[in-house]
């Protein structure tokens, strides 16, 4: 059977059953992953996963199945089991509307001139080779990695209302990070970029310097202090800013939170939210984020204004949540992979740009800090009372105005908040990027976000220390 | 599910394909599951089932080895899979440390890892057990809710063979949940979050819901905590999650092997206090990371690692116990089907001590009761730098849990805390996602506000 008519057959089933809506997923993805390791190829893996979910809306309680079956009879069968458990939920369940949108058909491809597929096998080994051999080839270093992953995407979205539309993306990145030791101290430092985009992506960087460059960081940064813990006023650059919105913020935009009561920003939209210089962006197809032209419940999504110049103007919505906060639907409802349920996800989510250089930030701050996003660790958020905490990457001092010396990576946190009202200043140099080896994790499910911005001055960071 | 007996044909005719195109050893590991999940906040939002299955062949020519999976389990596509793992194998780099699949299976006796009334659980029972959940949160107080909770409920079969002749199979079920309670009192809010894991759905603890509901309420006041050093009295279940993020990647032989561990070389050394103990048990009867046999097919067991202080053992799988010519601890690991084994903790446990709670808050008289936190698992655990943000703590004062605390960064050298920092466990040990530890003494941990 076609793919296009697996996922009519599931929808159909659905209706015959009584359903007042349906839609249908299905989704083949081609994988591969390369890992070097000490100049040892640790794995060379290449997966090929496919299958269709089935979501179902009865009586205003949802139902959903999924199955990695590609049969007719196991189709309809995940359409029976996503209506009885429709069924079942009658009278204990949220009741579900779903707010208007545009039943659209059209397929989207994210640009790409050089398959991945189609580079020998032979070429990305010798690539990741080199950039290990470069790696280890700087003084202290122990331990060098690295890994190229490619990733190939064919979705189609169809529903009761007439909606088909189809997606092919493909991406790629590479990881890399090395581990230094200095007077018996050890460092890890690493860095990884990512692109919506075939092979020419890998040819436009010089890789094995990218690795020894990183070396060298962590053998600077073995060598490195930490800063005491305290609260020091510092700049952040556009990196470290995208995963501080990203958590910190982003999550409590996201109306289903904003609906559970559970977000630092319920009933403050129109008010302010940041200082003035703050602006934030959430939009689907972006120069270095991840390729998101509509969501998984068949949502166009556009750009999304959440907050402009410190005023708070629009939650994240999926169609149901949209419905349920009177607000418009922002095509932020996305899933995992095909057996998930969609729920509100940033896509590509960022700090609009200003127009001060590093510089001028860093004008009169007499001691500081210069937080980094390269090389950083995660970050978590409590959504509710607005607290965060990160690890930002190694980072400099601060010392009358300009960059003084290096400091390890350090735990910063606070409240979200008030943090952004101490936003001072907001630099030019704006950067987008995504990661094919990591994204953003809630419920259970981890999607592919975008995170960026712009540098910012914030008046005062509580530092944890190393 | 599908049965054992049709996975393991699946997976010797792969493995069979595999060695006719040319490979010299070769494996194939199937899993079929099915796992429903109810997410939920005053309501319940939506339920989802979902079947999945899963086949990874990985071969080996002479030594060069190749993997690739298929999430399909029809016979053609076990060839083709089969076929692709031989090719990518055939241009792969030799790899010399090398040795070979485990040419002998074996499988430990485990109790409690299978539950056939949660494999068999119906969508009703599983939604039943989610309103449960929202109603215990509820029945604490009318001022709290459920702002976010959810539960799955999952059963499956793994399979595994390879051209040694070997083959083995497993059957799990598993159940997690958890709940944020959100309290609110005039214009100020509070949340509260608690997680539940157990092999059956009866096993979840039920009081979930109740206790993050009267946490949450008792944090509409909490206060704040200025600067400086104190004693942490550390919740078993926190204590756990920091367990994870310390020795969870660093005491395996693979982070020992390639240089990325500080423990590297030093075995036997006294690198804690005598009464720090640190075990890995992939036998605990109903175990969350217990299995009876590991992602190689060869059987679990337990391991001390940290014997009263003393630097023991590593956590192998066969591939990097073959290379130091030892046995594999039984701790192979894949993310999923589609990734290669390596080595990862089962369950981890910090070996409890023979204190009563309220006793060791008399005891520390002055300090902080740490009860949950947000990133400990931000720390770095090849320094040993502990790091967290504190989200709800007590003041400890004359011996009693005090006012409620919130929103403070704490930080510590973990490596030099289990010298003495870390003098005092629990009696009980609480489960952190299959990681366990009791509740913990920190001594000297220093606060940023």
């Amino acid at each position: 059977m076609m793919w296009e008519e697996l996922a009519s057959l599931a929808v159909e089933e659905a209706l015959k059953l009584g359903a007042d809506y349906a839609d249908a997923r299905l989704e083949a993805k081609w994988a591969e992953v390369v890992t070097v390791e000490n100049l040892e190829l640790k794995s060379y893996r290449s997966s090929h996963t496919k299958g269709i979910s089935i979501r179902v809306l009865v009586g205003g309680c949802w139902g959903f199945a999924s199955t990695t079956i590609l049969e007719g009879s196991e189709v309809r069968d995940a359409a029976r089991r996503a209506f009885k458990i429709a069924r079942a939920l009658a009278g204990s369940a949220r009741e579900a509307k779903l707010a208007e949108v545009k039943a659209v058909e059209r397929a989207f491809n994210s640009p790409v001139k050089e398959e991945s597929a189609n580079v020998s096998p032979e070429e990305k080994l010798e690539l990741l080779m080199d950039m290990n051999k470069r790696a280890l080839s700087v003084e202290g270093v122990k331990n060098a990695g690295a890994s190229l992953a490619s990733l190939r995407e064919q979705i189609f979205f169809t529903s009761s209302e007439g909606a088909g539309l189809s997606l092919s993306r493909s991406s790629i990145g590479i990881l890399y990070s090395s581990i230094a030791s200095f007077s018996g101290r050890m460092e890890r430092a690493w860095d990884s970029y990512s692109s919506c985009a075939g092979w020419e992506f890998v040819k436009e960087r010089d890789w094995p310097s990218e690795a020894e460059g990183v070396s060298n960081l962590a053998l600077e940064v073995a060598k490195a202090r930490s800063p005491p813990a305290g609260t020091y006023p510092a700049v952040l650059d556009g990196f470290l800013v995208g995963l501080l919105i990203h958590e910190a913020f982003g999550h409590a935009t996201e109306g289903d939170i904003v609906l559970s009561g559970d977000s630092a920003l319920r009933g403050k939209l129109g008010e302010q939210v940041a200082s003035e210089h703050v602006s934030i962006i959430d939009e689907g197809i972006v120069e270095g984020g991840f390729y998101i032209p509509f969501d998984d419940e068949g949502t166009l999504k556009g750009r999304t204004v959440v907050v402009k110049n410190g005023i708070l103007k629009a939650f994240l919505t999926s169609r149901s949540v949209a419905a349920e906060l009177g607000l418009r639907p922002t095509g932020n409802g996305r899933a995992q992979g095909f057996s998930y349920f969609p729920t509100v996800r940033q896509t590509n989510y960022y700090l609009a740009p200003g127009d001060q250089s590093l510089e001028e930030l860093m004008e009169g701050i007499d001691y500081g800090l210069f937080l980094m996003g390269r090389s950083r660790g995660g970050g978590q958020v409590e959504p509710g009372m607005g607290n965060f905490t990160f690890r930002a990457g190694p980072s400099y001092v601060i010392r009358h105005g300009e960059l003084s010396e290096l400091v390890r990576g350090v735990a910063i946190s606070g409240n979200v908040l008030e943090t952004l009202k101490l936003v001072e200043g907001v630099g030019r140099d704006f950067q987008i990027r995504f990661s094919i080896f990591a994204g953003c994790g809630k419920y259970g499910q981890v999607v592919h976000v975008g995170l960026g911005g712009a540098p910012v001055r914030v008046k005062k960071v509580v530092v944890g220390g190393a | 599910m599908l049965e054992p007996e049709s996975l393991l044909s699946l997976g010797e005719e792969a493995v069979r394909e595999a060695i006719r195109a040319g490979a010299s050893e070769a494996e194939a590991f199937i899993v079929s599951g099915i796992s429903t999940e109810a997410l939920f906040t005053d309501k319940i939002d939506f339920i989802t089932s979902s079947r999945g299955t899963g086949l990874s062949v990985r071969t080996v020519l002479g030594k060069k080895i190749g993997m690739a999976s298929t999430s399909s389990l029809e016979r053609a596509s076990a060839r083709e899979v089969a076929l692709r793992a031989v090719k990518i194998a055939r241009v792969s780099r030799e790899d010399e440390k090398w040795r070979s699949l485990p040419d002998r299976y074996g499988r430990t006796s485990v109790k409690g890892l299978f539950d056939r009334e949660t494999a068999e659980a119906s969508q009703e029972e599983i939604r039943d057990v989610a309103i449960g959940l929202v109603n215990a949160v509820k029945e604490a107080s009318p001022h709290v809710r459920s702002s976010r909770g959810m539960l799955r409920v999952g059963a499956s079969i793994t399979v595994i063979c390879n051209s040694h002749g070997q083959e083995g199979f497993r059957r799990e079920t598993g159940a997690y949940a958890w709940v944020r309670a959100l309290a609110h009192e005039a214009d100020r809010i509070s949340t509260a979050t608690e997680v539940s894991c157990s092999r059956s759905i009866r096993g979840l603890d039920p009081s979930i819901g109740y206790r993050a509901a009267r946490r949450a309420l008792d944090f509409l006041r909490a206060g704040s905590m200025g600067a400086g050093q104190v004693d942490m009295v550390v919740r078993g279940v926190v204590m756990a999650s920091i367990i994870s993020t310390m020795f969870g990647r660093t005491l395996t032989a693979d982070a020992v092997q390639e240089g990325r561990s500080p423990w590297a070389g030093r075995l036997g050394e006294e690198v804690a206090s005598s009464s720090f103990t640190l075990i890995d048990d992939g036998t605990l009867p109903s175990g969350f990371r217990s299995r009876e046999l590991d992602d190689d097919g060869l059987p679990t067991r337990r391991t001390t690692l940290i014997e009263r202080g003393v630097l023991r053992a590593f956590l192998y799988d066969d591939y990097r116990a073959k290379r130091e010519g030892v046995s594999s601890t039984g701790n192979a690991w894949r993310a999923s089907y589609k990734a290669p084994p390596r080595p990862e903790p089962n369950c981890l446990m910090l070996a409890p001590g023979d204190w009563g709670l309220e006793e060791l808050l008399e005891d520390t008289r002055e300090g902080l009761y740490v009860v949950e936190t947000i990133g400990e698992w931000l720390s770095d655990p090849v320094r040993g730098f502990l790091n967290a943000n504190v989200t709800h703590a007590y003041l400890i004062e004359r011996g009693e849990v005090s006012r409620p605390v919130s929103g403070m960064t704490i930080s510590c050298d973990f490596f030099k805390a289990m010298r003495g920092g870390i003098d005092a466990f629990c009696r009980e040990l609480e489960d952190h996602m299959g990681f366990l530890a009791p509740t913990t003494r920190l001594r000297g941990v220093r606060i940023s506000g």
